[in-house]
């Protein structure tokens, strides 16, 4: 182990010794004008609304969809459970079934929060789009 | 002021073509000596370091940040230079060092130690050109820009092991080459 040690030194101190080649005075320079002649990288502009908040968007509007049809299909099952039962189900039967159905305050107050987030997210969008603008 | 490479990047990527300057002016001497040395010529390291910098810069966007960026550039510019010695068809030449004998380094140290600063420096240049490309390439990122063994065996694609077991013979036959040669230079210098 001692042996590698000094080894290490050895070498440290003979490859400083031997130190940095040095490029020809327009090195720099002549890359940069290579540099130069290559197409720009343009900026991408920063997303308004991040991925997580998209996932959560998501999550939070499945979840009432499921909330919803879940709702929905024990009230149709609990008014035509005989309808079903009997395996006599007809175009009408659904049709009227649908006129029966009130929304609940649950589902109006989603629906409302959901389009105050649309109403949110349109402002956000517009306030950006001055900024570019103007900028 | 000193920023970071990470700095320099994202202000080329908005469109700052400029702040690559600061990435070329800083990483230049290494890029061109690790070119140098697997080369071995002016002109060829010169053509093959100003490629792998403009390379670097077109493929920037690739470049997740997952690596140092040095780390990044240094790969490019082996694998440069390895192409460039495909075409001119010059092979690697790697000795049967397991034959290397025990030194006395502190001989061979003071030896140098007792010549001119140039003489010196060239008599080392030489003795560095002896060794492989890998090996040439491996101590010199270990001990100018303290590679991790990590990082050196993502530059060369090879095992960490197989980085370290090159790296020790690569010592081993620095030591032997300098003890030959620094006997004699020695001695005419006294």
């Amino acid at each position: 182990m001692k042996k590698v040690d000094q080894m290490d030194k050895f070498t440290e101190y003979v490859m400083h010794e031997a130190g940095l080649e040095k490029p020809s005075k327009s090195f720099v320079s002549n890359i940069m004008s290579k540099v130069q002649e290559q197409p720009k990288f343009v900026a991408k502009p920063a997303e308004l609304i991040s991925a997580t908040i998209w996932w959560i968007i998501g999550f939070a509007f499945t979840a009432l969809c499921i909330y919803l049809v879940l709702n929905w299909q024990d009230r149709i099952l609990s008014k035509y459970s005989n309808v079903f039962d009997d395996y006599i189900i007809s175009m009408d039967v659904v049709y009227n079934g649908f006129q029966g159905i009130q929304f609940s305050n649950t589902f109006i107050w989603s629906f409302l929060l959901f389009g105050v987030l649309l109403f949110v997210q349109a402002g956000i969008i517009k306030n950006y789009s001055n900024k570019k603008l103007s900028n | 002021m000193n920023q970071t490479d990470a700095y320099y990047i994202e202000r080329i990527l908005k469109g700052d073509v400029n702040a690559y300057t600061s990435l070329v002016e800083k990483y230049q001497h290494m890029v061109y000596t690790l070119a140098m040395r697997m080369l071995k010529s002016k002109e060829k390291a010169e053509e093959v370091s100003q490629d792998a910098f403009v390379k670097a810069y077109t493929n920037l966007d690739s470049f997740q940040g997952k690596a140092k960026f040095s780390t990044w550039l240094y790969k490019i510019v082996y694998f440069g230079c390895l192409d460039e010695l495909k075409k001119t068809k010059r092979s690697f030449n790697p000795e049967d060092i397991e034959k290397v004998p025990n030194i006395e380094l502190d001989n061979t140290k003071s030896g140098l130690e007792r010549l001119e600063d140039a003489d010196r420096s060239q008599l080392i240049k030489d003795a560095i050109a002896k060794l492989n490309e890998d090996e040439q390439v491996i101590l010199t990122l270990f001990y100018f820009e303290e590679q991790s063994l990590k990082e050196l065996s993502q530059i060369l694609d090879m095992t960490p092991n197989n980085v370290k077991v090159k790296l020790f013979r690569a010592r081993k036959k620095m030591a032997e080459l300098l003890k030959n040669v620094i006997e004699p230079n020695t001695l005419n210098a006294i």
